[in-house]
């Protein structure tokens, strides 16, 4: 076993389905239109160097590592800025570029601390990574020049020198946040967490703030992280690639050597992590990249309040008691069962087969909800099984399936991408589902302007999110939260989007505004309950109703998003070569 | 008897003392019981006699410069007799430092009033938007294809292509956007311009957006620019009125409407895309490109962003016809040039020329050489980033290519002039540490290498290691220049470099070498 280690492609996955194929280091690949010359390269198992780019967020372009030459065009562009277009014939690596990687990498070095030894990120560091990818040797500028390295500045920056004085441009750690520290000493200025704060999170609680030399990320004005709007979901520590944002853990306890992929069970989102270790001793959690709920993201509860865990008061021993007076009693695991289910069945001698039942949770994941169900259904002999769900869902439920068949899901979280208004009825994401909040927030990419915060979206209320503004512009606000009340309103909120567009558009939001009136939707109803269901919906009976439903669905809009798992011939041979996928 | 006396507004004439001497002349005409009106035009560009007050004759204008607040008396009496002073330079019109010029752009500085729209359209003005009214949008764009202007900012992009790219990219709205943040020290075209002819910029802008389909202008000017500020916000409320501007310009059904904004000390938001950041109110950082603005600009939109002197050089174009423009200039440089002439300068002042002369006659024979008297030694171009040429190579053209292949740069037009005093050491200290002022801080070649460059010549001069430390100024200058995300840390090389090259013995132990002031 040994660290999941996932690929960093440098930028987003474009999603055309136009491709193009080019040329790189003499190898052609094909690459959807609008992936960029570095992860077509990356794709292709070439590594350009990069410090700036990361998958999580769009191309930036301020390191200046990953320069390479395009044949018939002057000067050494960016690859992470630069598309694949048809045709191109790129160089990564030649005696020029090496040149400029390592008078950019001695630029960086020359204002950065050197105990890497003694670092937080010892072995888990990009910029270390890079100083070695592209040979750097020697630092010929020296330490003595400006630098936010160390305290006091002077002849040998000793603190007992009578000529050194304060360094102006040194900043103190910022340990205030529990779970990482903040240490500016050793920030590169890559801007990942400013955009990971942005384009992942969608908080926009870091900046940079001061120009040019004096450029430092900034949790506010004068806020600390703590005191900052920061809601310590941890995407600008999982983008930083030095030592600058660290998790807590791993500064007390050294790097993780082996990963487990699991998923989280705060909340009904399910991130899944990667939750790494040394020996017994859990690390840190990492959110997983391939995770189809989180998709690399995570919020403070996953990613830092595990806590509990190992907690001395977790309760590790069943203990059982007579009466509510009495005093607990730990006993073994077996006597505690045996006791259960003698009371159980007393109960049920007593007073009948029905009279016990159990709840489960929708925070639960699908096989501890399948157990209790079993439990109920074949130990206690009857049906008395629900979630917590029918509570809040019922209404939701009811309309979902009398409108399309099924209270299920009927999407993918990947949808919501690819969605131009979105109707949040009775949930609170930002708060309830952060994780998701954050995805539901994240800009089209062509609405600069699409940058509103979705805050709580109490009891009914419409969402509207300003995607693709050329395709479909409903209206030029960017995102727009309402309170509406009663059907009416919902839909006389409802008619402007669906405007003069597709024709069912119209009747399916009336539809759904109005409740169920068309024939249609009963006798789609009367289809769900017969055994065997409708043709074209297998298995869709009571037994499977919290089943995804992904065949034949009318209103199923099929994700653009490829899975990372279904690989391209050039991607897989990429995959191959960082060991991801078995020969 | 009456007197109509011109005294400059522009901000050169009034450092100098213009609005002191409007005072001045009106206590005079006071005391005398004489009437007097008084304009205040722009600057007819003759820095170095300004301020230049003229008087209107009936052979022509009177020029008399520079006039100080005792001179006045004495030219108040030779305006009223048009006699001799010492200070009478004759015809303004004819004065041969006016006449050497071919003024396509600023025809009118310095001539009209600044803010009637009135005495605007009176000397030409408008003309070229009434045309462009009547044209479609491939025929604006067309003629000022083919007039070759290249903008006047420095990076010299063919204007047309830039208008076309524009005009048919496919949005909701689009944007003109002008450039005013004059960063580089020594010019001074651009404020020249906005305060002594703001309407030929307005006209320029709404010729643009009708050519490409923009209904709403932004002018991006400096905030260190107050007179011009106020010129231009004052220029547009008069175009409004009078129907320039607005829903349906002069009943054509045609909109574009015009805006200020003021920038906040930042030399890097005269780089385009920062501008754009700064324009949508963030910080003022620059933007990798692709997208080019003219697909993705401001607000997202396709936007054409032009200097002030391109936009100003339009509405010639459309009003005589591209040909008209075309025949000045040289090579693939068309049309005229408004030099800036600063510096340890004689005769500094804006000077507009066709493309082709020689920066030899433009220092010494126009410029007058340097204003100590002393010989020229070093003469840079193009701006603080610009690179300095040495008296042997005066026979370059003033042509973008021309200046290319010597590894120089024409840029926005700025000439500054030096004399045998200066330290090339220091000056190329202080294309790092202008750079490391101003850098926006995104990128590591310039963010990091300007300071670490700055540092590098202190140990030069200081006769650190000087040998191994030449090199590693030549490997940073090498790794800004193609490394770096845009034109500042780009272009920084191009004066340190060129300083090296040709005055490597200004690069030694400081001690023997006097440092100018």
């Amino acid at each position: 076993m040994s660290l999941v280690h996932e690929i960093d492609f440098g930028t987003p996955r474009a999603k055309s389905e136009k491709m193009v194929t080019l040329t790189i280091d003499g190898q052609s690949i094909s690459v959807p239109e609008g992936t960029s010359i570095m992860r077509a390269a990356m794709e292709m198992g070439t590594q350009i160097p990069k410090l700036c780019a990361t998958d999580m967020v769009d191309a930036f372009g301020s390191c200046r590592l990953c320069l390479v030459e395009i044949e018939g065009r002057a000067g050494t562009p960016a690859s992470c800025t630069t598309p694949a277009m048809e045709g191109l014939v790129v160089h990564t690596q030649n005696e020029r570029l090496a040149k400029l990687r390592k008078g950019v990498m001695e630029l960086y070095i020359s204002d950065h601390p050197l105990d890497c030894l003694t670092c937080a990120a010892n072995g888990d560091c990009e910029l270390q990574d890079m100083a070695g990818a592209v040979g750097l040797r020697d630092v010929r500028y020296g330490y003595d020049g400006e630098n936010h390295v160390f305290a006091k500045t002077g002849p040998k920056h000793t603190h007992h020198s009578p000529e050194s004085c304060e360094n102006d441009h040194w900043m103190a750690k910022d340990e205030s946040n529990p779970y990482f520290t903040y240490d500016p000493s050793k920030c590169i200025v890559c801007s990942r967490c400013v955009r990971a704060c942005e384009e992942v999170q969608g908080t926009f609680a870091l900046t940079i703030s001061g120009r040019g030399f004096e450029s430092r990320v900034s949790p506010g004005m004068n806020e600390s992280f703590l005191g900052s709007e920061g809601v310590s979901c941890g995407a600008c520590v999982q983008a930083c690639p030095t030592a600058t944002l660290t998790e807590k853990a791993v500064i007390e306890i050294g790097q993780p050597e082996h990963s487990k992929v699991t998923t989280c069970a705060y909340c009904g989102v399910g991130c899944t992590f990667k939750a790494e270790m040394r020996g017994e001793e859990l690390v840190r959690m990492v959110p997983y990249k391939d995770g189809k709920a989180n998709r690399g993201h995570s919020c403070v509860k996953g990613r830092f309040a595990w806590g509990y865990a190992n907690h001395k008061e977790r309760i590790l021993n069943p203990m059982i008691r007579e009466k509510i007076t009495d005093e607990w009693q730990e006993v073994s695991w077996d006597e505690a069962f045996n006791f259960a289910a003698k009371k159980f069945k007393g109960i049920q001698a007593k007073y009948g087969r029905d009279s016990i039942g159990g709840i489960t949770s929708s925070r639960c994941t699908n096989e501890e909800v399948f157990v209790v169900q079993k439990l109920i259904r074949g130990g206690f002999g009857n049906n008395n099984v629900d979630t917590c769900a029918r509570v809040c869902h019922s209404p939701t439920g009811y309309g979902l399936s009398t409108t399309f068949g099924t209270s299920a899901g009927t999407q993918d979280f990947d949808s919501v991408e690819d969605t131009d208004v979105v109707m949040i009825i009775g949930a609170n994401p930002t708060d309830g589902h952060p994780v998701f909040g954050s995805r539901l927030k994240k800009p089209a990419p062509s609405a600069a302007a699409a940058r509103h915060q979705c805050r709580r979206a109490h009891g009914a209320g419409a969402c509207h999110r300003h995607r693709r503004p050329r395709r479909r512009s409903f209206h030029p606000r960017a995102l727009r939260l309402e309170r509406v009340r009663g059907l009416g309103g919902l839909r006389r909120a409802a008619e402007p989007l669906a405007g003069s567009h597709r024709h069912h558009d119209r009747r399916r939001s009336e539809g759904a505004a109005r409740g169920s009136s068309p024939v249609r939707h009963r006798r789609q109803r009367r289809d769900l309950l017969r055994p065997g269901g409708h043709r074209t919906q297998p298995g869709l009976d009571h037994r499977h109703r919290d089943r995804q439903s992904r065949h034949g669905h009318r209103q199923y809009r099929p994700s653009r998003r490829r899975r990372e798992s279904a690989a391209r011939p050039e991607q897989r041979a990429g995959l191959l070569r960082h060991g991801l996928v078995p020969a | 008897m009456s007197l109509k006396v011109y005294i400059p507004c522009d901000a050169a004439a009034v450092c100098v003392g213009a609005d002191e001497l409007v005072a001045a002349f009106e206590a005079q005409a006071a005391q005398r019981k004489l009437e007097i009106e008084i304009v205040r035009n722009g600057s007819r560009g003759l820095l170095w006699l300004e301020p230049m007050v003229e008087v209107a004759t009936p052979n022509g204008r009177v020029a008399f410069g520079p006039v100080e607040d005792k001179d006045v008396a004495s030219v108040l009496d030779a305006m009223i007799a048009d006699g001799p002073h010492d200070l009478r330079l004759g015809i303004a019109d004819d004065i041969t430092w006016l006449k050497k010029q071919t003024r396509l752009t600023f025809v009118r500085c310095g001539i009209v009033d600044p803010r009637p729209v009135e005495d605007y359209v009176a000397h030409d003005g408008y003309k070229g938007l009434t045309r462009a009214l009547s044209m479609d949008s491939a025929g604006i764009v067309a003629d000022v294809t083919t007039s070759g202007l290249r903008g006047r900012g420095g990076a010299g992009f063919p204007t047309g292509i830039k208008w076309k790219t524009v005009a048919d990219a496919q949005a909701d709205r689009k944007f003109i956007v002008c450039n005013a943040d004059e960063g580089d020290s020594g010019t001074f075209a651009d404020r020249m311009i906005m305060e002594g002819d703001p309407f030929v910029v307005i006209e320029g802008m709404t010729i643009a957006g009708i050519a490409v389909g923009a209904t709403k202008g932004y002018i991006y000017i400096r905030s260190e620019y107050p007179h011009a500020i106020i010129a231009m916000e004052e220029g547009i409320k008069a175009a409004k009125r009078a129907g320039w501007l607005g829903d349906n310009i002069k009943g054509s059904g045609r909109a574009f409407d015009l805006e200020v904004r003021v920038g906040a000390g930042a030399y890097v938001c005269g780089e385009e895309t920062s501008l754009l950041e700064s324009l949508e109110g963030r910080r003022g950082i620059v933007r990798a490109k692709p997208p080019l603005p003219a697909h993705k600009g401001l607000f997202g939109k396709p936007t054409v962003i032009n200097n002030v002197l391109s936009f100003a050089a339009i509405p010639f174009i459309l009003d005589n016809g591209a040909k008209a423009y075309a025949d000045y200039g040289m090579g693939r440089s068309r049309g005229t040039m408004p030099i800036q002439l600063a510096g340890n300068v004689k005769f500094g002042g804006l000077f507009e020329v066709a493309f082709g002369i020689t920066l030899g006659e433009l220092v010494d024979d126009i410029a007058g050489g340097t204003f100590t008297g002393k010989p020229v030694r070093a003469v840079q171009v193009g701006g603080p980033l610009g690179a300095y040429f040495p008296p042997s190579m005066f026979d370059t053209p003033f042509d973008y290519e021309a200046f290319a292949k010597r590894d120089g740069l024409i840029g926005h037009g700025g000439i500054t002039i030096f004399d045998d005093s200066v330290d090339m050491s220091k000056m190329a200290r202080f294309a790092m540490e202008f750079c490391a002022v101003e850098s926006c801080g995104k990128c590591t070649p310039c963010r990091i290498g300007s300071t670490r460059g700055v540092e590098t010549i202190d140990k030069i001069r200081r006769g650190e290691q000087v040998a191994d430390n030449l090199l590693v100024l030549q490997d940073l200058s090498n790794t800004m220049k193609f490394g770096s995300l845009c034109a500042l840390g780009g272009f920084t090389p191009y004066p340190v470099m060129s300083a090296l090259k040709h005055f490597p013995e200004d690069f030694g132990p400081v001690p023997q070498v006097q440092a100018a002031e």
